[in-house]
């Protein structure tokens, strides 16, 4: 399997966690929060759909909501491949960072 | 606050849709609309105002690429496409092409033709105006009809005292024969001309290079000629006045040439 990209993972961590809120605002508050960096819309968007094309997250529509114009959410929700890639993510992001230097005290000597 | 003021801009939403008319993105617009009343209660209408039209703007230059890029990609798909059906079918390609080829030329002889038919006698002032009267004659009562531009020469003063509408009249001849010759002293040319009435000049637009327009026609055996026809027969000298001896067979008459 191909490896999932950063955004692509971190947004499906992010849908993972919210569970039944995981709409593209709550989403996005999340990883703004996470992260500390301003997300745009577009830079949610695409790795969403891109991660429901490979079907490691399925996705509904609600009722119209009126505070949103009477439009729906589209709520996701994370499949069991989605879950596999994140467990194949986490296990390869702790291979790789298990031997690392402690960055912060080279840091802080320098 | 009122329903009716937290709306986004009409115009903005309209590109936002605009952009987003994939079905799939539809509910984007909702996420756009959260946002838009999140921000309008907490920060005022202005700076709603400001993030909606951002994100529209923000959106524009991604799509406008994408549209692009696909109908780039469209256009030369269609024409490898058709590149490859030419190679493969040659000779069914060769015959349609050739016959489009053929059919558009005709078109355009078909087109310059009509044009200079419609076109050639507009530089007439009074064109609009002006209108042949065309005989229509039937044989022996038979179902054959002909038409004719020729008609008896006493018809256009009887139409000219029973309709009022006509203002003018004018009666042209050819006298059987496209050329006649015309003489001066020892030079004899074959010519082509006209017989005209007085009114000739008054209906249609031809300037004179010399010469009174209104009386050029006005006596009989009067001619009118060409810088050409002038040149030939008196060369420098002022044609004015003139004479050229007009003949038809044994008829001959005298003719002043006044202008040309």
């Amino acid at each position: 399997m191909r490896l999932l990209s950063r955004s692509e993972e971190l947004v499906l961590l992010a849908v993972w966690k919210l569970k039944d809120e995981a709409y593209c605002i709550p989403i996005q508050a999340h990883l703004n929060k996470m992260t500390g960096k301003k997300w745009s819309f577009g830079s949610i968007f695409d790795p969403l759909d891109r991660l429901e094309k490979k079907r490691l997250l399925t996705s509904c529509l609600t009722e119209p909501v009126k505070a949103r114009g009477g439009r729906s959410k589209r709520v996701y929700g994370i499949t069991r491949e989605g879950i596999k890639a994140l467990a194949e993510m986490a296990r390869i992001q702790e291979a790789m960072w298990a031997d690392a230097p402690a960055l912060e005290a080279e840091l802080k000597e320098a | 606050m009122k329903e009716k003021e937290c709306r986004p801009p009409i115009i903005a939403e309209w590109i936002l849709k605009t952009v987003y008319s994939d079905s799939w993105r539809y509910t984007h617009l909702g996420d756009f609309f959260e946002v838009y009343l999140d921000i309008y209660s907490s920060r005022g209408r202005f700076a709603a105002w400001a993030w909606y039209w951002l994100q529209v703007l923000k959106s524009i230059p991604g799509f406008l690429s994408n549209k692009i890029y696909w109908s780039v990609a469209m256009l030369r798909n269609y024409m490898v496409i058709s590149f490859r059906n030419i190679i493969k079918n040659k000779w069914f390609s060769l015959i349609n092409l050739a016959g489009l080829a053929v059919g558009m030329a005709c078109f355009v002889l078909i087109l310059a033709y009509v044009r200079f038919e419609m076109s050639y006698d507009r530089f007439h002032e009074k064109s609009g105006r002006i209108f042949r009267i065309v005989e229509r004659e039937s044989f022996m009562r038979s179902e054959v009809v002909e038409y004719s531009a020729s008609s008896p020469e006493v018809l256009a003063p009887a139409l000219a005292a029973d309709i009022p509408e006509i203002i003018n009249t004018s009666r042209i001849c050819k006298f059987f024969a496209d050329e006649i010759v015309l003489e001066s002293g020892e030079n004899s040319f074959i010519e082509s001309g006209l017989f005209a009435d007085e009114h000739f000049l008054e209906m249609f637009s031809f300037p004179l290079l010399r010469g009174d327009q209104k009386s050029a026609l006005a006596a009989p055996g009067s001619i009118v000629v060409i810088q050409d026809i002038a040149r030939k027969f008196f060369g420098d000298a002022d044609p004015l006045g003139k004479s050229v001896v007009y003949k038809n067979g044994s008829s001959a008459m005298i003719s002043r040439s006044p202008a040309f």
